[in-house]
């Protein structure tokens, strides 16, 4: 049995070569969903990880009560203080979240970009960013630093250009990356001169704080909530994060998965079409076969196998398309929460090539099975007679 | 029997392959029209924007807003015929949803400067007359399951009450656009004296007015902004069609990546089909040649082919747009605030071009080799 598997088996892969044309179909067409599917998936697992990878457990972000972002949330200057010198809260810094109309290098039109002011404490508590051109902004100097993706998209904001925020013009000193997190797509200068600049004197929209440990989180946050003072929520990093990210992320991937299905099933048809073509060429052949002994085991084996082993070229060959083309691909796009340019990076991961090759094979699968059974059951007398 | 049941019959004569590759093309058809309705959205298409209608927002953000004055100042401009505010509210009908389009505004003058906007004397002296009133369109009440005389509670995320607890409005009536294309759009409407009142602001989010002559909308602009240049609340001002274009261009990227999808997916399934298709026709060549035994002229046996490849790829065509149509259409009130999908003639116009192309590409290769065939070796063949 086994032998008669893999004779026949090899002999219909063997063969797929002189039949190539027809074969091609079901490479290429499972390659394009393959590709559209990663390329998708890969647009929304970047836009996540724009919010969820720098998110740090030791971290936590002050809002005011009921804000769903920082844009509709502020802070008094007494909430801060006293927050900042609670127990467990290490470092506190404020930050002055505004929003200012830059002219985009792709449209050449104002897009919103973030501004924000912020404190000598802020660069402690995110270590990962840092300054790879240029210097940090001198506090009270009507200077700022820009992150790399703002640089990017936006224009006039390389170092040593001037650019007019409101009341002052300033002078860009400096370009930070902070391991692709959303504070690359935002300007970065500091916290009074932002706020007289926006005439927000003493304005301030979140607090950031470095916890002395995680576990602390719940404990900080009821007593937060108990002292008749405050009026505010605290947020993990990461549950912050997720609250940003959420309507967009969500819909980029429903997205996917119905574009996903959608071409999934017209992939299925002509994989379906190729494979009982396949079949039906070869009707004299498998029915000399059966006449001499084979089983319809074997070729059932054989025919499924030729449509997998096609279509799994055909997902790594998606797979690869859309890696080589999308991955490291930079676009920038409306945040919903943030009112304001988010710019992100593909992120084509081996996970997502993995899930590209499992729907592959899926494909496969269906597309094989149908045929293989058509090809099983010929029957014997009247195929050789070619009837 | 007739030259179109002739077609038919010799279409289906091989069932499954012609059943499957129709299948192949309806969803390439259906994922076309789809993935059109999305970008068309992007690219602010399908909103209607007027050209006499002009709006003044906050020069720096959109977000600031504009000391109240400045409406009659606005009034005063010549050209300028009706002036009304809206501010942006930032409500939610349900915890921890994003916000809905809230606005408060000052009914009257409102529904004067919308005049495409449809609401009954009956709901409007309501909503003029109760300072907690509010008005929605039908696709919010749809979609929140609200009803005309209920007290809705709403939770602003930028204007939160003192207490902590919910706004309450009245919901006194519904109103509609002379525009159903426009209806997803359609903000909930309250009383701006009532926001006033409870919250003690004085400034508005933005002023819309409409203008006598579009061809002044620019020298009108030009005389607004120039007022309040050097003031701390600087304006921009322009027309709705343009605001809609820059928010649009702000979403951006997105857009462009869905046409470059769409271009390729759509390009796949043909080449696939066309494939497909361009194969079997040539295994129909006996036929072919049966048919020019019985006396069918080359250039008869030659339009047959290129016909029956048209009914082939034009059926597909318009099963996969009506299955587009329907699914838009079912899927509208599910669809989040804002979101509008829909077919439109630029769509229609689009795929009918690619489906003739199509049939005309599959069907040229039969139909050239059809010309070319010496019946004798034809026969032979089979």
């Amino acid at each position: 049995m086994l032998s008669q598997i893999f004779a026949v088996t090899r002999m219909n892969i063997l063969s797929i070569l002189s039949r190539w044309s027809s074969s091609l179909v079901i490479v290429v067409g499972i390659a394009g969903v393959v590709a559209v599917l990663v390329a998708l998936l890969s647009m929304a697992s970047g836009l996540t990880s724009v919010f969820t990878n720098s998110a740090d457990p030791f971290r936590g972000v002050v809002v005011r009560g009921g804000a769903t972002g920082e844009l509709s949330s502020n802070l008094s200057i007494d909430e801060a203080s006293i927050i900042s010198t609670m127990e467990d809260v290490e470092l506190a810094a404020s930050e002055l979240f505004v929003i200012a109309d830059i002219p985009k290098k792709a449209t050449n039109t104002a897009a919103n970009l973030v501004v924000r002011g912020v404190s000598e404490h802020s660069f402690t508590i995110r270590p990962e960013l840092n300054v790879i051109e240029g210097q940090h902004f001198e506090p009270g100097r009507n200077e700022i630093i820009v992150g790399t993706k703002a640089q990017e998209e936006f224009m006039g904001l390389n170092v040593g250009d001037r650019v007019e925020l409101r009341e002052f013009t300033w002078t860009v000193v400096g370009t930070f990356e902070a391991e692709g997190s959303s504070v690359e797509s935002e300007i970065w200068g500091d916290l009074s001169n932002v706020q007289s600049a926006f005439r927000l004197e003493g304005g301030i929209t979140s607090l950031r704080l470095l916890l002395s440990s995680p576990s602390v989180f719940t404990d900080l946050s009821s007593r937060i909530e108990d002292d008749p003072r405050l009026r505010v929520d605290l947020y993990s990093e990461e549950d912050w994060f997720e609250k940003s990210s959420n309507t967009n992320t969500r819909l980029i991937k429903i997205f996917a998965i119905i574009v996903g299905i959608i071409m999934s099933i017209g992939a299925v048809f002509a994989a379906l079409n190729t494979m009982y073509t396949a079949v039906a060429s070869r009707t004299f052949e498998i029915a000399t076969l059966r006449a001499i002994g084979f089983r319809g085991f074997p070729v059932v084996i054989s025919v499924l196998a030729e449509s997998l082993l096609l279509a799994i070229f055909g997902g790594c060959l998606g797979a690869v398309v859309a890696f080589l083309a999308f991955n490291g691909f930079t676009v920038s796009t409306l945040d919903s929460a943030s009112f304001s340019q988010i710019a992100f990076d593909f992120k084509v991961s081996p996970t997502l090539i993995a899930t590209g090759i499992v729907v592959s094979v899926g494909l496969g699968m269906v597309g094989g099975f149908f045929p293989a059974i058509r090809a099983a059951l010929l029957p014997v007398t009247s195929a050789l007679r070619g009837e | 029997m007739t030259t179109l049941g002739f077609l038919f019959k010799s279409m289906f004569r091989r069932k499954l392959l012609v059943t499957l590759s129709m299948l192949s093309l309806i969803t390439a058809f259906l994922l076309f029209v789809l993935l059109r309705s999305v970008a068309v959205m992007f690219s602010g298409v399908t909103a209607d924007v007027s050209e006499v209608r002009m709006q003044t927002a906050s020069k720096y953000a959109m977000i600031l807003l504009l000391p109240y004055g400045y409406g009659q100042d606005i009034a005063a401009v010549e050209g300028v015929l009706n002036v009304t505010h809206a501010s942006w509210f930032g409500g939610a009908f349900r915890e921890g949803d994003d916000s809905a389009m809230t606005f408060a505004v000052d009914p009257l003058s409102y529904f004067e400067v919308y005049d495409g906007y449809e609401i009954s004397d009956e709901h409007l002296n309501a909503f003029v007359e109760l300072r907690t009133a509010a008005v929605a369109p039908e696709s919010i009440l749809k979609k929140y399951d609200l009803e005309v005389g209920q007290k809705v509670p709403v939770t602003s995320s930028i204007f939160p009450t003192v207490s902590g607890e919910p706004w309450t409005f009245d919901l006194v009536g519904t109103y509609s656009s002379e525009n159903k294309a426009e209806e997803a759009y359609l903000p909930f409407l309250f009383h701006y004296e009532y926001l006033k009142e409870a919250t003690g602001i004085s400034d508005v989010g933005w002023y819309i007015f409409t203008i006598a002559d579009p061809e002044q909308a620019a020298e009108i602009a030009q005389t607004i902004d120039s007022q309040y240049e050097n003031s701390a609340d600087a304006t921009k001002t322009m027309t709705e069609s343009q605001a809609f274009r820059n928010w649009f261009s702000q979403i951006g990227d997105i857009s462009l990546m869905m046409n470059g999808i769409i271009a390729a997916v759509f390009f796949t399934m043909l080449l696939l089909t066309a494939n497909t298709m361009i194969h079997s026709y040539r295994q129909r060549i006996p036929d072919l040649a049966v048919l020019k035994t019985l006396g069918f002229s080359d250039g008869k046996v030659a339009r047959l082919m290129l016909f029956e490849s048209l009914i082939f790829s034009v059926t597909s065509a318009a099963v996969g747009i009506g299955i587009a149509a329907f699914a838009l259409s079912t899927a509208g009130p599910f669809l989040p605030t804002g979101f509008v999908l829909s077919i439109t003639p630029s769509t229609l116009l689009w795929g009918g071009c690619i489906a003739i192309g199509l049939g005309v590409v599959i069907g040229l290769v039969p139909a050239f080799s059809a010309n070319r065939l010496v019946i004798v070796n034809a026969l032979h063949a089979r």
